[in-house]
């Protein structure tokens, strides 16, 4: 912080003190807050759809990716089981596509339509904030400027030329502190008006990106099934193959080396 | 570790070394060795599947969950935000009914869908993540039974030693010949227990990769199915959207753009979208004021018949916007209607008045600059300018040298401005390179600011 700068938040502190203490009036401007309250809350929506719309493309590539790992991993039991079937490898090329195709696909348009959007409008809080701030000090120093001059007409000094001066001051306190009040309070609902026609376009985005990738991840995905036993389906259904996957894993816990205690003597 | 586990190591420890370094004699099993291979490699896919299964299954369901939680965020833009409304024209943009009906019919397909999956994804847990897991379990107790038998090896390879070197022993004393008895009594003894535990697992380890490669099997597919299924009921459902605020047909992109328009601009017009920029650009020097006409940027040439330079007009202004000036003053364009138009400036006297406060009010954050900006903008709210601030006087730096000649006349319009008469000469005492800044000068021991582009150096 610059020394200016620490002057002033020495000063607007003290300020702020004699404002709890009644000693300064306080500027309120109803039609500003009202503003900046509404502000607030589209701050806090618009930060939680982009934070949602992160977390929507970070789920997606999760799965896509364990699925993918998944993928390999039967290919290699395949592979090392010598039970070459090759529907290991149609899985894995399957969704290696749906990786590489289809989710990378919609990587960009997601991102242009649905994430980049919303980030650059969550980026234009930090300086709307900012101006939020400066506006809190202008009006305090406003405010300041106006107590020493009450003060200064209450108790009549020698010095004639203070009250003119620091009317003087108020007075361009008051003009800084009335051009942003004016800015803020005329700009702020103009970008809270424009949050729907901004946003929206995204929504209808977001959903088509969604339908897209089912459509294509089944299609790509059913494909698979052909090289499968036309049974399996059934086998499937009834529980079959459930029980294929109990009664193996029973035999194996039957095997010696798995029931020999290990952690007795020896 | 045990006491016992403890002093086994001890003992086992110089074999180890001697193993490491291959000293003496290490039994090898080839069959034993490829078995033990192939374990380790089922023991790594096992611990993929399980963890990668169950990743999936969190992956499916986070997706499901920011859906929703994002049709809900949506939700909140659209609704109308309570608070008074001062501007009648925003009233209208306020709220979205159809955009909130459209979000409760989104909200309920995905949830419809996240129940319906709900089975299917539990599925995945029961049916791959759990069997996963059983099997990862018992991969996990052959391998304590794989380090056992290394250890009897290690034992093995240790009494073996002992006995080749007593055994390779010329003139054996009693001592040595008891040695050597216990010596071989042990080996005996370490190698039937060594024997005993790889012959388990040269013949078991075989079976258990058969049954690894029975079990994986029903076990893909079940689990292809189950994402065959969920795709397939997230495809049809997703299909059946029938929510008319969707147009679903046309090309995602191309559809964005169009709803789109120029809403980003239209938004990144409004200053206090730039508000640091403002205040960073304003703190430049000699961006203190913009100078009268630098956005016109008419040819003086025009202008020589009179003296006076070419009136501010905010027509062309607005159409052309600050071709000239850096990235930082491209946003305004549109801002700059806002203060052309306002009624502060219909005072008939503002060809030039209005040419100093205009561009300085559109730049953004009037303010975040320094209060030079706000003398010249100080009539338009009314105030008297007389009370205007002294303008900040940054010279001493500059070398006193340099001079220039006035091209046309300039008067004053806020403490702190020279005024002059084209042809006047003014030495500088501060001026950027850019010719619409405002510059430092001295004129007749008088010290004060002036537009660089009413000058010639």
């Amino acid at each position: 912080m610059s020394w200016t700068g620490f002057k002033k938040a020495v000063n607007r502190a003290g300020t702020s003190v004699m404002m709890k203490t009644g000693h300064v009036e306080k500027t309120v401007d109803r039609e500003y807050e009202i503003e900046e309250r509404r502000f607030r809350t589209m701050e806090a929506a618009v930060e939680k759809m982009q934070k949602e719309a992160k977390g929507y493309l970070d789920s997606l590539r999760a799965m896509t990716i364990a699925q993918m790992r998944i993928a390999e991993t039967i290919d290699a039991f395949y592979g090392d089981s010598g039970a070459k079937d090759g529907v290991g490898k149609y899985y894995l090329t399957a969704v290696e596509e749906i990786d590489a195709e289809t989710v990378k696909s919609l990587d960009g348009p997601y991102r242009t339509t649905v994430l980049d959007p919303i980030s650059r409008f969550c980026a234009y809080f930090p300086d709307i904030n900012d101006a939020i701030k400066k506006r809190s000090h202008k009006m305090m120093d406003y405010d300041a400027a106006r107590a020493k001059v009450k003060r200064a007409i209450e108790k009549p000094s020698d010095d004639v030329t203070k009250v003119p001066r620091l009317e003087k001051e108020a007075a361009q306190a008051k003009e800084l502190y009335d051009a942003l009040n004016t800015q803020l309070t005329e700009e702020l609902p103009q970008l809270i008006a424009l949050r729907v026609p901004y946003l929206d376009p995204s929504f209808e985005a977001l959903v088509k990106i969604q339908l897209r990738f089912c459509q294509e991840a089944y299609v790509r995905l059913a494909h698979v099934q052909q090289y499968l036993d036309a049974n399996t389906r059934e086998a499937y259904a009834s529980g079959e193959l459930d029980n294929h996957v109990e009664q193996c894993l029973q035999q194996m816990k039957e095997l010696t080396i798995t029931t020999i205690p290990t952690s007795s003597r020896g | 570790m045990s006491l016992r586990g403890f002093t086994k190591g001890v003992v086992r420890a110089p074999q180890n070394f001697k193993q490491k370094f291959n000293i003496g004699q290490t039994t090898k099993d080839s069959v034993y060795l490829d078995a033990e291979r192939r374990f380790k490699e089922l023991e790594q896919e096992t611990k993929k599947l399980h963890d990668e299964s169950k990743k999936y299954f969190d992956g499916v369901n986070g997706m499901l969950k920011h859906q929703i939680e994002f049709s809900k965020a949506i939700e909140e833009i659209y609704k109308p935000i309570s608070g008074k409304m001062s501007d009648p024209t925003a009233m209208k943009l306020e709220s979205k009914p159809e955009g909130i009906q459209a979000c409760e019919q989104y909200r309920n397909l995905v949830q419809e869908l996240q129940q319906i999956l709900k089975p299917e994804l539990e599925m995945i847990d029961a049916r791959v993540v759990q069997p996963a897991f059983q099997l990862l379990e018992i991969v996990k107790g052959i391998r304590k039974l794989l380090t056992k038998r290394n250890h009897k090896q290690v034992d093995l390879d240790r009494y073996t030693n002992t006995y080749n070197k007593l055994n390779d022993k010329k003139d054996k004393s009693l001592k040595d010949e008891k040695a050597f008895y216990k010596a071989e009594s042990d080996l005996e003894a370490a190698r039937q227990e060594y024997d005993y535990y790889n012959d388990i697992l040269k013949t078991e380890l075989p079976r258990l990769f058969e049954l690894e490669a029975a079990f994986i099997k029903p076990l893909f597919e079940t689990f292809y199915y189950i994402q065959l299924n969920v795709f397939y009921t997230m495809h049809e459902h997703m299909q059946g959207i029938k929510i008319p605020y969707f147009d679903l047909q046309s090309d995602i992109e191309e559809c964005f753009n169009a709803k789109r328009g120029d809403v980003q601009e239209r938004a990144e017009a409004i200053g206090i979208t730039h508000f640091s920029l403002g205040k960073k650009t304003s703190r430049l020097p000699g961006n203190n004021k913009i100078p009268p006409h630098h956005a016109g940027q008419q040819p003086y040439s025009a202008s020589t018949s009179s003296s006076l330079p070419p009136p501010y007009s905010p027509g062309s202004t607005g159409s052309t916007g600050y071709p000239q000036e850096k990235g930082a003053y491209t946003p305004p364009t549109a801002a700059y209607t806002a203060p052309a138009a306002a009624p502060a400036y219909t005072a008939p006297n503002t060809a030039v008045t209005g040419s100093s406060t205009a561009p300085a009010y559109s730049y953004g954050a009037p303010a975040a600059a320094p209060q030079p900006v706000m003398s010249p903008a100080a009539p338009s709210y009314g105030y008297q300018a007389p009370v205007a601030s002294p303008a900040p006087v940054a010279s001493p730096a500059a070398p006193a040298a340099e001079t220039c000649t006035a091209l046309y006349d300039y008067t004053a319009q806020a403490e702190g401005d020279l005024t002059f008469t084209a042809g006047t000469v003014i030495e500088i005492l501060q001026r950027s390179d850019n010719p619409n800044d405002w510059w430092t000068g001295r004129l007749n021991g008088q010290t004060g600011v002036f537009p660089g582009n009413y000058v010639q150096l």
